[in-house]
């Protein structure tokens, strides 16, 4: 078997991957509902909870890809 | 001193009247429902995106990670090779299971304060006790299952009664949590109930076959943030909105935010328990049941790469257990705060005339979360539903494999068999686990069932097998018919109440209320008994029966195996167990002193 195949990225890089995706598109949907009729309806909603916790999750995110982006757990 | 009548009236709201529609008196609180049976969240491009990425991630990592399971270790036991956070937050995950966070939340509103419990005592002593003195046994004996560690200390019988019942409880449960998870879906999204159970079905199948306990572990810890992600921001948005966690101390009468000083009597608490329930039913037999025995859990520790961090998983997973309590019984505590101001317009949800206290979080995060984070919200709670059937099925598929098939079908099965056995008893476990969750359907309290088969399948192991490890005396014949009496006796303890041949009362010695309030109270001495029975009849078989060795008894009991590799001179002092043990229990204090 192919020495070079063995390796596997770690786990906390795909962590930092989806979390900077899912918090991107968190961000990107309080920014584009920010007058939306949500804002009526659902509470706090004013506090556009949405956009910074979308922020939070993404810097998280990219924090953990940056960290881990060379690391290889070999098997 | 809390009136009694006020939690009588409060428990007989939710688990016996079911009388929900309007007001609701209880005493000083008031629990208001409206009768709606589906409440669907209306879902954004942007919610479904989030969604999208989550389940494209979970169907890919069993690909990528099937190149790298070549042999049965890698399938059942992740190649023996991650560090101890991997292990620690795997550990957790495994554990954090829609049960264990929705079904809590919902226990908060009944029991208040006192469903802290169940991450304080009922698990934080077992999980310091397991890293501390049972891991090193566990480990260097280089078992693959807890089976296989009952059949090196007593014999092939021990193993194979104890692989039946976990095989059983793993069904049971598993098909609890597939029936929880097309709740959600089909109550919060409106999807068709069956197609919702067969989709997470099929998703579950697909990357615990490829690749086993790899890819469970993998998206395991992926779940745990995403879990965390929802939740974390829910708590904050409700502590916002009810004015603080002042607002709540403020709020909630006595009873309620009380951990010990309403223990005395049962009259006094909402769970109608005393401290002797709590601690040797909740605190031993079941904590110690599940946090030591249960394989399902202590498999992520197998899977470390020294004993080191192999005795640092279940202490690592204290932290967060802690901190998963302060959510999950902060979240139920705002939504009891909420259901007592008429203002506020939160109701809980109503099943067929019965309140789902189980239905608090999700409708808070309605209430609270705009686009986006509905996505991460939903996702939040399938990844509960994930990590838990993940944890359960790659549990279930080693057991069935070494100790059910290699123990007594297929003795001189190769490598490449056990690992297509593997994963051929996945998808078998997967269906059956469907049948299970049709059979749940019919079941009226989820939770109260739950806590009926801990203490019907765990309290029996945990006595043998503690008695076992710990003291050369237990003979193999012993160690059986401990658990083979005590599992007996609390299946007949059980099914007698049910069928109402025997009153709740039966079991509790300091029963002072009535059956419908003792149910949780009951779930916990029911546990003690089986827990002693079990004790008591190992300890009677093994005065007339052979014991074993020393030379065999070598690596599997007290006084016979090296725990020293954890404590070598060389290791300073933060990277001990024994130090990170000592400061949750500081940690563990403190918050009983403070809530006592």
């Amino acid at each position: 078997m192919d020495e070079a195949k063995m390796k596997t990225r770690s786990i906390w890089f795909f962590v930092g991957i989806v979390l900077s995706a899912m918090g991107f598109i968190t961000f990107l949907a309080g920014i584009l509902s920010v007058d939306g009729p949500e804002n009526q309806t659902v509470r706090l909603a004013t506090l556009h909870a949405n956009i910074w916790w979308g922020v939070l999750m993404f810097l998280v995110g990219l924090l953990y890809v940056a960290v881990n982006r060379n690391k290889y757990i070999d098997r | 001193m809390v009136p009694s009548a006020r939690f009588e009236r409060h428990q007989e709201a939710g688990e016996k009247t079911g009388d929900c529609c309007g007001q609701q008196t209880t005493g000083q609180q008031q629990t208001r429902t409206t009768p709606h049976e589906t409440i669907s969240m209306s879902l954004t491009v942007f919610d479904w995106a989030i969604m999208l990425v989550y389940f494209a991630f979970i169907a890919w990592i069993g690909f990528y990670l099937k190149r790298i399971t070549r042999t049965d270790d890698d399938f059942f036991l992740a190649g023996r090779r991650n560090s101890m956070w991997v292990c620690g937050i795997a550990f957790m995950s495994a554990n954090m299971g829609s049960m264990e966070v929705i079904g809590y939340a919902g226990q908060s509103i009944k029991y208040g304060l006192y469903a802290a419990h169940f991450y304080l005592i009922g698990a934080v002593p077992a999980m310091l006790f397991l890293g501390i003195f049972m891991m090193p046994f566990y480990y260097h004996s280089r078992i693959k299952s807890i089976p296989g560690y009952l059949e090196a200390r007593f014999n092939e019988s021990a193993r194979r009664f104890n692989a039946l019942m976990f095989v059983v409880n793993m069904i049971l449960v598993s098909g609890i949590a597939l029936y929880l998870q097309a709740l959600i879906f089909h109550t919060f999204l409106g999807w068709n109930w069956d197609l919702s159970i067969w989709l997470s079905a099929a998703f579950v199948a697909l990357y615990v076959t490829l690749s086993g306990l790899i890819s469970a572990m993998f998206t395991e810890i992926l779940q745990f943030f995403l879990i965390w992600a929802g939740i974390v921001i829910l708590g904050i948005l409700g502590l916002v909105d009810v004015g603080g966690p002042g607002e709540i101390a403020r709020a909630l009468p006595e009873g309620f935010k009380t951990l010990w000083s309403t223990a005395g009597s049962p009259q006094e608490n909402p769970m109608y328990v005393t401290w002797g329930g709590l601690v040797l039913g909740l605190g031993f037999a079941i904590a110690f049941g599940y946090w030591t025995t249960d394989f399902l859990i202590i498999q992520r520790a197998f899977s470390a790469r020294d004993l080191r961090s192999a005795r640092m998983t279940p202490i690592i997973g204290t932290y967060f257990k802690l901190l998963l309590g302060v959510i999950v019984v902060g979240t139920g505590m705002i939504a009891l705060v909420l259901l007592n101001d008429p203002a506020s317009g939160f109701n809980l949800l109503v099943e067929n005339g019965r309140v789902n206290y189980d239905s608090a979080m999700p409708l808070l995060m309605r209430r609270y979360f705009t686009p986006g984070l509905i996505g991460v919200g939903v996702t939040s709670m399938v990844a509960m539903f994930m990590a838990g059937m993940a944890g359960n099925m790659s549990s279930f598929n080693a057991v069935w494999t070494y100790d059910v098939y290699h123990s007594v079908i297929n003795r001189k099965a190769s490598p490449k068999q056990l690992l297509a056995v593997g994963r051929i008893a996945t998808v078998a476990g997967i269906l059956l686990s469907v049948a299970g969750a049709y059979i749940a359907r019919t079941m009226p309290t989820v939770i109260d069932y739950l806590q009926a088969i801990s203490s019907m399948f765990l309290a029996p192991s945990v006595a043998v097998i503690l008695l076992g490890m710990f003291w050369r005396f237990i003979t193999p014949k012993g160690g059986l018919w401990g658990m083979l009496v005590g599992t007996v006796a609390a299946m007949a303890l059980f099914l007698l109440q049910e069928v109402n041949m025997i009153p709740v009362s039966f079991v509790i010695p300091d029963f002072s209320g009535t059956d419908a309030q003792s149910y949780m109270a009951a779930n916990f001495w029911r546990a003690v008994w089986a827990w002693l029975i079990s004790a008591g009849t190992a300890i009677a078989v093994s005065f007339f029966t052979k014991k074993k060795s020393d030379e065999e008894l070598t690596g599997f009991v007290y006084g016979l195996v090296e725990t020293g590799e954890a404590v070598k001179g060389s290791v300073g002092l933060h990277k001990k167990p024994e130090f990170w043990a000592v400061v949750t229990l500081l940690i563990f204090v403190l918050i009983n002193v403070v809530f006592w």
